[in-house]
């Protein structure tokens, strides 16, 4: 744990750890040093709870605390966490509640001392658009990539559809088999679960082949006439019925 | 009234030895007394089913046919070998396997019209319910004489084209020959059919009754000839259909 009243040459590097001054020089991050809020937490104490009006942001100097939305835990942070960063910036209502799981030492940095650093040194709000503009990007990265996804997740349900109405194409997965995450494998999986079970239909398609009975009446004839035709098969034929009334009547 | 049933089928591995086999057995558990005869006299098997051995057979039908014995004297009495307490009797007239015989019979025939006189002694020298005639296959005299004489016909196919194709001259033969009943049975369907179907099917096509859609069956090719497969498996879902086939024989 850090000393009450930590000199600011301490403060320092604490505010480094925030993403927003990154850019900051450091002459200018002297001047917010100063600005900040030394704040002691026992174990249990609440920084602020979900709802409360947020206008600052905080660093943990040193202990550990938990966000929090009632008994849920959202997340733990530890030393050199930053949070409530943007509130800082733009205040809004806190989405979650912070409470202090051991002995906790907080810097605030408030949004109004924050404004004015940011009015009367330049670098300061230079660095500050700059790390937001960074941020949106990575979130709209973040969204392209999303929709990507969710577009070759579509891709592979329209080809469960395309199996079922018979006219599926094992290539129009081949881009989302490329991936290496787990929608990959799903398309993997289910372009060799379609080959196989449309080897099995293929087969069993031969087999239905056979059942269908076709009978080339012409071989037929022929067959036929080449036994009826003989002089065996006429006498036969004209014995036939007396052969068999001539054991009938006498097992009778 | 006594019935002579001729069982044949267009060409071979139909299983129709086996099916005459289970049939007659089946009969004969029921209290019935069965005649089988083999006429497939160039390539005769079914004595195997029945575990009679050359040593045992007496005479046998190519002796009856050179005029060596009577026919009845070529009946050997197969219940026993069945296995069971059986009610009723089977009497098997066996081809000879002696291979000199076999050669006889292609070199110098015989005379066709003796087997319709064996076939009537056996009736009634035996007192048989049935007389069961496991028929060469294909259409050759004998088989023919036998169809002509017959009550009823029973033609055993497979589902496949070569089967369908020579079934439909079968029965149009059998047809000319005013055989007085005539039924199919289908053998070795494939699992994947379904029996219903190829019943309905095959009805259809041959304007005839299926008395039976009888799956290929993994248990009755393991025990291929070395036994009935309805008395070593008595109740097995096939035995069963077989032992509504024989029902019909008898109706």
């Amino acid at each position: 744990m850090l000393p009450n009243q930590v000199p600011l040459d301490q403060r320092l590097p604490i505010l480094k750890a925030v993403h927003l001054f990154v850019q900051t020089p450091e002459d200018a991050l002297k001047e917010a040093a100063s600005l900040l809020e030394e704040i002691h937490l026992a174990e249990g104490e609440m920084v602020f709870q979900k709802g409360d009006p947020g206008e600052s942001m905080y660093i943990i100097a040193a202990g550990r605390v938990k966000v929090h939305d009632g008994d849920f835990i959202i997340n733990y942070l530890g030393k050199w966490d930053v949070f409530g960063e943007m509130s800082a910036l733009d205040p809004e209502p806190r989405s979650a509640s912070v409470t202090a799981v051991e002995a906790t030492q907080l810097f605030r940095l408030e949004r109004q001392p924050l404004y004015a650093l940011m009015t009367r040194r330049e670098e300061v709000m230079q660095g500050v658009i700059h790390i937001l503009c960074q941020h949106l990007r990575a979130r709209v990265r973040d969204m392209g990539e999303d929709f990507e996804y969710m577009q070759q997740f579509a891709r592979v349900s329209a080809a469960a559809a395309a199996v079922e109405a018979g006219v599926y194409e094992p290539e129009s997965l081949d881009e989302v088999s490329a991936r290496t995450d787990e929608l990959g494998q799903l398309s993997r999986v289910f372009q060799r679960m379609v080959r196989e079970v449309s080897l099995r239909e293929q087969r069993l398609k031969t087999q239905v082949a056979e059942l269908r009975i076709e009978i080339d009446e012409v071989k037929k004839a022929n067959q036929v006439a080449e036994i009826t035709e003989t002089e065996y098969f006429q006498q036969l034929r004209q014995k036939a019925s007396s052969l068999r009334s001539e054991r009938s009547p006498r097992s009778e | 009234m006594p019935k002579i049933i001729s069982i044949h089928s267009f060409r071979g591995g139909t299983g129709k030895s086996n099916t005459v086999a289970n049939l007659a057995a089946l009969l004969a558990e029921a209290g019935r007394r069965i005649g089988v005869i083999d006429t497939d006299i160039l390539s005769p098997g079914i004595h195997v089913l029945f575990g009679l051995g050359e040593e045992a057979m007496r005479y046998s039908l190519n002796d009856y046919l050179w005029g060596k014995c009577e026919i009845t004297q070529a009946a050997h009495d197969v219940t026993g070998n069945l296995g069971l307490e059986i009610p009723g009797r089977v009497f098997l007239i066996p081809s000879s396997i002696k291979a000199g015989e076999i050669a006889r019979i292609l070199r110098e025939g015989y005379d066709v019209g003796l087997l319709n006189d064996g076939f009537r002694d056996l009736v009634e020298g035996l007192d048989l319910d049935a007389l069961i005639i496991d028929t060469h296959p294909g259409l050759n005299e004998e088989t023919l004489l036998s169809i002509a004489i017959s009550d009823m016909l029973v033609i055993i196919l497979r589902p496949d084209a070569q089967d369908y194709q020579g079934t439909s001259v079968t029965v149009e033969v059998a047809r000319k020959l005013d055989v007085p009943r005539l039924a199919l049975i289908v053998n070795k369907t494939p699992q994947v059919f379904d029996p219903l179907e190829v019943k309905a099917r095959v009805e259809q096509a041959y304007n005839c009754d299926v008395f039976a859609v009888l799956p290929h069956s993994d248990e009755m090719m393991e025990l291929a000839s070395s036994g009935v497969f309805s008395v070593r498996y008595p109740n097995h879902p096939l035995t069963a259909q077989l032992r509504s086939v024989a029902g019909k024989l008898m109706a």
